[in-house]
């Protein structure tokens, strides 16, 4: 699962009863496999069987031999179809070709920055490149988390200070400058992520003056000053584990919005933030969001 | 009307830790399905067995969502678990890497019931016998 160093991959595709699948796979792992999974053929009603054998090795690996050494020692009906030789992102644009223009949440509009748009006259754009980080706002967590933002400040304008913790791509922080908050960070504990937030302010120039933190500390190692409202999308667990820390970072009687909480999760949330006023709550058919209030 | 599915993927991805490296990139990116939102996905739902190896059958539909059903992890990784090693024998039938009990195996048949073709515990545990011994780990 980690990232090659290589450039390229060598993509391997192989012919093997279902039967074998498994102790297949542990044996490619074996040969220096960086991962592998099974395409099954498309008939929803059938049982799965007879799948596909994907499977990727570091460029330069002699596959062939790898065959023939598979082949001496399982005798199973095992055979390499092709070898592929594939550059390491190809699959990411593949994706890209799928992520257009669309509506978030109100008059708050998603532009991917290789898309063309004509932006209409009240609308808010947000030009974004996710990259390989979180946040493309294709996801109910996401929208959640914007729809508050959005809500929280036409209740109240004076609402003038923003901290996303788990900023991911930026697309939170952005927006909320976008939306009119004067004073946003964004923080996160990933620098890959950090740079595509960086490269996303850069694209959307009316939202200048956001700060992106790496920290992967306790977060008031960062001696930031309170905020008017905390968002964190991250999951159930970790924003239960940083209670404390974003409790810090909230000023008196400011807002904090907590999403990416599965229905199973909810629990979890629901008991470790009791203390604090719930506002509101959001509900997608898999995901959860809450809007609490400081006392 | 029901979303009409376009591929069904089996992936094996690290609980808790799914990210776009391959397989999950190249599986789930020539569909065009938004691959951090499945790790996101995956990664909240198996948060709690962080790092087991577990299996995930993944239905992606003609409007590039999916949906995904999350299965036991493989017999041969909970037999080096219980072996306590971690590798496999690389040539089949001709060398030893451990051990396990007959206890052990009929645990970890217990845990793959649910994905096995077989109706009974018994048969169960002879697959598994079979995937510890094509894996040089023997049962005693």
């Amino acid at each position: 699962m980690k990232n090659a160093p290589n450039p390229h991959w060598l993509e391997t595709r192989w012919n093997i009863t279902q039967e074998n699948t498994e102790i297949f796979q542990q044996k490619l792992e074996q040969f220096g496999s960086l991962g592998s999974y099974q395409m099954f053929p498309l008939d929803e009603d059938a049982p799965l069987t007879n799948p596909e054998f994907i499977a990727y090795f570091p460029d330069q690996t002699n596959i062939n031999a790898i065959a023939q050494k598979l082949q001496t020692l399982e005798n199973k009906d095992v055979s390499l179809v092709t070898i592929k030789r594939i550059p390491m992102e190809s699959w990411a644009t593949e994706w890209k070709k799928h992520f257009k223009p669309f509506t978030l949440a109100y008059n708050i509009v998603i532009r991917p920055s290789w898309e063309p748009y004509m932006h209409k006259d009240n609308e808010i754009v947000l030009t974004l490149d996710p990259g390989m980080a979180f946040g493309t706002g294709q996801h109910d967590t996401t929208r959640f988390c914007v729809e508050y933002i959005h809500e929280l400040k036409q209740q109240d304008n004076n609402l003038n200070t923003l901290i996303d913790v788990g900023c991911g791509s930026g697309i939170l922080a952005i927006l909320a400058k976008l939306i009119g908050f004067e004073e946003v960070v964004g923080i996160e504990v990933d620098a890959e992520a950090i740079e595509t937030a960086s490269e996303n302010l850069q694209r959307n120039p009316q939202a200048k003056d956001i700060v992106f933190c790496l920290n992967n500390g306790p977060l008031n190692n960062l001696n930031l000053k309170p905020a008017h409202v905390v968002v964190a999308n991250i999951i159930a667990e970790t924003l239960c584990a940083l209670k404390n820390d974003l409790l810090s970072l909230i000023e008196n009687r400011g807002y904090l919005i907590l999403s990416g909480i599965l229905p199973e999760r909810k629990g979890l949330i629901e008991d470790a933030f009791s203390d604090l006023d719930l506002v509101n709550k959001k509900q997608s058919e898999n995901w959860y969001a809450y809007l609490y209030r400081k006392k | 009307m029901a979303k009409k599915p376009i591929a069904f993927i089996k992936l094996l991805c690290p609980a808790g830790q799914a990210n776009p490296a391959p397989p999950v990139g190249p599986a789930l990116g020539q569909h065009g399905v938004n691959i951090m939102e499945f790790c996101k996905k995956f990664n909240a739902a198996t948060q709690k067995e962080a790092g087991m190896i577990t299996p995930c059958v993944i239905t992606v539909y003609a409007d590039r969502s999916f949906s995904f059903v999350l299965k036991t992890p493989p017999a041969s990784v909970l037999l080096l678990k219980a072996a306590n090693v971690k590798k496999g024998a690389g040539d089949t039938g001709k060398s030893l890497v451990g051990k396990v009990t007959q206890a052990q195996v009929e645990e970890i048949a217990k845990i793959k019931m649910p994905d096995l073709n077989c109706y009974s515990l018994e048969a169960a545990v002879n697959t598994v016998k079979g995937t510890a011994r094509s894996m040089g780990i023997n049962v005693v």
